[in-house]
């Protein structure tokens, strides 16, 4: 076909299709790089206490050393708790479970939020991690999270998301029934570490 | 031209156009004519600078960008989102496209006071007319919703929650979306404005699609570089007003539909529904507005250019104390005067500003626009990029101001006596910094004064920025201003191509201020020696362009 006839209306049809075709076969591409795509989806952790104000460093290091923070973190601004959650899941705070035992005592609305995020938004290996955080945290708070977490995973047809939800939904199940439904957090922790 | 009846033993098309009492072959003639002004749609052209004769023609651009707008949406939420939030974007973003399409194109698919003139004395029944018309109308809806829905589509169809009939499913969706949005934008001005929609708009929402494009591809840029993925976190915790935007109930019941059924399924075919009687509606009510257009019936006004003032009085009070008496005055307020009535021209120019705009919102949203005298310079890369890149978009406006639609009347300009060549380039250079720069500059004072609680450092940031831009505005100007402005019809790359290297040249030297600022804002002494040396070096390079320019152009501006 000569330019002469694209000039056409339906040289201008065709060209239309031909356009219309190669966005088919671009789409089909993108929908067998699915994996791929998935590959890309999880979150990001600075890690760095540079920017962090004095307040929040010396709370950091607290909670290395296996301390209750002196501070109180819920005065903190936002970014400072969520730099300390960062912290946590880079496994620069201290023994793990004991950690997440004391921020959750600490700031526990916002650190199970940032958890549950973590688990919508991060890879295989984060949302582990975060699923270990709202286990140790053991609050009821955690338990309706993991819920409505599984059902999610279940409308997005993840069956592997759904079972590593599932399974942290029945450890937290068992230490609560280890403690009959009540006792503090610390015994709770103490209760499933090995 | 051919009488009903003769048709009957033709195609079946003609026969059935026969029956329904329309004449096959003035349909025909008439369609085609319309398909024909479709892939030459007039404002769309303005927009993609392209011509009726163009091989490309403005609508095969149209589709283009619509349908990078849905590759862009597709790319950005595939794997990350769940099936019915992604048909949520997908749709939100098709109902926008399409009904903006509608006001841009009125003239051209849905109803247009000229067809008097040019079909009025022929023999075309009004019936054959309207039918004409619709299938036109319905033509160039079914085109623009297919281009902007095929990616979201397909690649909506690849997710893992998505159910088997996710296709179909959002291809009808996406029709009764496009087509009750569509439908109601024709009811307003049909019914409500009583008239069609004005220039202005028109010219205006034919960049919507640029607009979007770049707001898509910035924000998508942002949610794919954004440390928590918070697109993610949306998706899982939508907030609670969404229960009342149609596209989510229309979104619920293609994902139901799509996975054959669950909550929500009758959702698509009570769409269907809506949308028939709104198109029954529209169909009645479109009927009657064709009836009035026959000899001696009054339609719809024309539009006119807003009127220019009177000679002798060139420009309000503050024009009169921002610029010198003589050619100064004269070229800000020829300037302010074409950047006005001209959207095209606005619009080509405000994407220069597009990337300090974003860099201003994704520092905004994301907390990275910090105060540089706070925290050391890696942490308010943002605010210092934002600063100096408005210099960077200088030489793209400069440019744009050689371009204009009534370029035909460049030879009023060029046989005019202008004197003072400087005084002239002077006032060009004002009105384009005070149109384009002055605006982002009060903006950027704004933000940064309310997310540093500090008005004071926010307006001397916003200051510096200002001053750079203004410096940048007279080198710049020594180069770029020696022609005729005006004098040339836009055309496409022509914004942005010729003036790559001083574009690149202007943003690394704009950068390379932003490093110096970053490295003296912490201690006092030497921050203060960098703004005293700012100031006086703008002083500096206005006064050498100045004096370059005089020189240049002391044989007047070159045609």
């Amino acid at each position: 076909m000569n330019p002469k006839d694209l000039k056409t209306l339906r040289g201008q049809l065709w060209l239309t299709a031909a356009l219309f075709l190669i966005c088919v076969v671009l789409a089909a591409v993108i929908v067998s790089q699915r994996s791929r795509f998935e590959g890309f989806v999880k979150e990001k952790y600075s890690g760095s206490r540079s920017g962090l104000s004095s307040a929040t460093r010396r709370a950091a290091d607290d909670l290395r050393d296996g301390q209750a923070p002196s501070i109180e973190l819920v005065e903190l601004p936002e970014l400072e708790r969520r730099a300390l959650y960062d912290l946590w899941m880079l496994d620069d705070l201290g023994p793990a479970e004991r950690t997440a035992q004391i921020l959750a005592e600490t700031d526990g609305d916002f650190l199970l939020r940032c958890a549950e995020q973590t688990v919508v938004c991060g890879d295989g290996a984060q949302r582990e991690r975060a699923l270990e955080f709202l286990v140790a945290c053991h609050s009821p708070k955690a338990r309706e999270i993991c819920r409505r977490l599984a059902a999610w995973a279940r409308r997005r047809r993840r069956l592997d998301w759904q079972e590593q939800i599932e399974q942290a939904l029945s450890r937290l199940d068992a230490t609560e029934g280890k403690l009959g439904g009540r006792g503090s957090v610390e015994s709770a922790v103490a209760s499933f570490i090995p | 031209m051919s009488a009903p009846g003769i048709a009957s033993r033709g195609r079946p098309l003609d026969r059935f156009l026969d029956r329904l009492s329309i004449d096959p072959v003035a349909y025909r003639a008439l369609v085609r004519a319309y398909f024909l002004m479709d892939f030459r749609n007039q404002h769309y052209g303005k927009s993609t600078a392209t011509g009726p004769k163009a091989l490309i023609t403005p609508l095969f651009w149209v589709l283009g960008q619509n349908l990078i707008m849905g590759l862009i949406c597709a790319v950005v939420l595939f794997a990350r989102v769940d099936i019915e939030f992604f048909t949520l974007v997908g749709l939100t973003v098709s109902m926008i496209t399409v009904g903006a399409a509608v006001v841009v194109e009125f003239n051209e698919i849905v109803f247009d006071p000229q067809d008097l003139s040019i079909i009025g004395h022929r023999p075309i029944p009004a019936r054959t007319y309207a039918a004409a018309r619709v299938t036109n109308l319905l033509a160039y809806l079914l085109l623009t919703s297919c281009s902007v829905g095929l990616f979201p589509a397909l690649v909506g169809s690849g997710m893992r929650d998505a159910g088997g009939l996710q296709v179909v499913a959002y291809a009808v969706g996406a029709l009764v979306g496009d087509l009750v949005c569509a439908g109601l934008v024709i009811l307003g001005y049909l019914v409500v404005f009583r008239g069609q929609p004005k220039r202005e708009a028109q010219e205006m929402l034919a960049w919507l699609q640029v607009l979007l494009i770049m707001l898509l591809f910035y924000g998508g840029q942002l949610l794919l570089r954004d440390p928590q993925q918070k697109v993610q976190w949306l998706a899982y915790a939508l907030p609670d007003w969404i229960v009342w935007w149609p596209a989510k109930w229309l979104a619920q019941g293609v994902v139901a539909f799509g996975q054959g059924g669950g909550g929500g399924w009758w959702i698509l075919p009570t769409g269907v529904v809506v949308a028939g009687l709104v198109w029954m509606t529209i169909l009645s009510r479109l009927s009657a507005a064709y009836g009035t257009l026959q000899p001696g019936r009054r339609t719809w006004a024309p539009h006119a250019s807003p009127a220019l003032p009177r000679p002798g009085e060139l420009g309000a009070g503050w024009i009169r104390w921002l610029t010198r008496p003589g050619e100064e005055r004269a070229a800000f307020w020829l300037a302010w005067t074409m950047l006005r009535r001209d959207p095209n021209l606005r619009m080509r120019c405000w994407p220069s500003m597009a990337i300090v705009l974003a860099m201003l919102g994704t520092g905004a949203a994301t907390g990275q626009l910090k105060n540089p005298a706070a925290v050391p310079p890696t942490e308010c890369i943002l605010t210092l990029a934002a600063m100096y890149a408005i210099g960077g978009s200088v030489p793209a406006l400069l440019h744009n101001l050689r371009f204009s639609e009534d370029f035909a009347a460049s030879w009023i300009l060029g046989t005019a006596p202008v004197g003072d060549a400087v005084g002239f380039v002077g006032g060009m250079r004002k009105a384009m910094f005070v149109h384009f720069i002055l605006p982002v500059t009060l903006l950027m004072l704004g933000l940064l004064g309310w997310l540093w609680r500090d008005p004071v450092q926010g307006a001397i940031h916003a200051g510096l920025a200002g001053c750079v831009a203004w410096s940048m505005t007279c080198g710049c100007s020594v180069l770029q201003l020696r022609r005729l402005p005006f004098a040339l019809p836009l055309a496409r790359g022509g914004t942005f191509g010729p003036i790559a290297p001083l574009s690149a040249a202007t943003t690394a030297l704009g950068m390379s201020v932003a490093v110096l600022h970053g490295l003296t804002a912490r201690q006092p002494w030497a921050w203060g020696v960098y703004v005293v040396a700012l100031l006086l070096g703008t002083l500096l390079i206005q006064s050498v362009s100045n004096s370059l320019l005089r020189r240049r152009l002391a044989g007047g501006m070159l045609p």
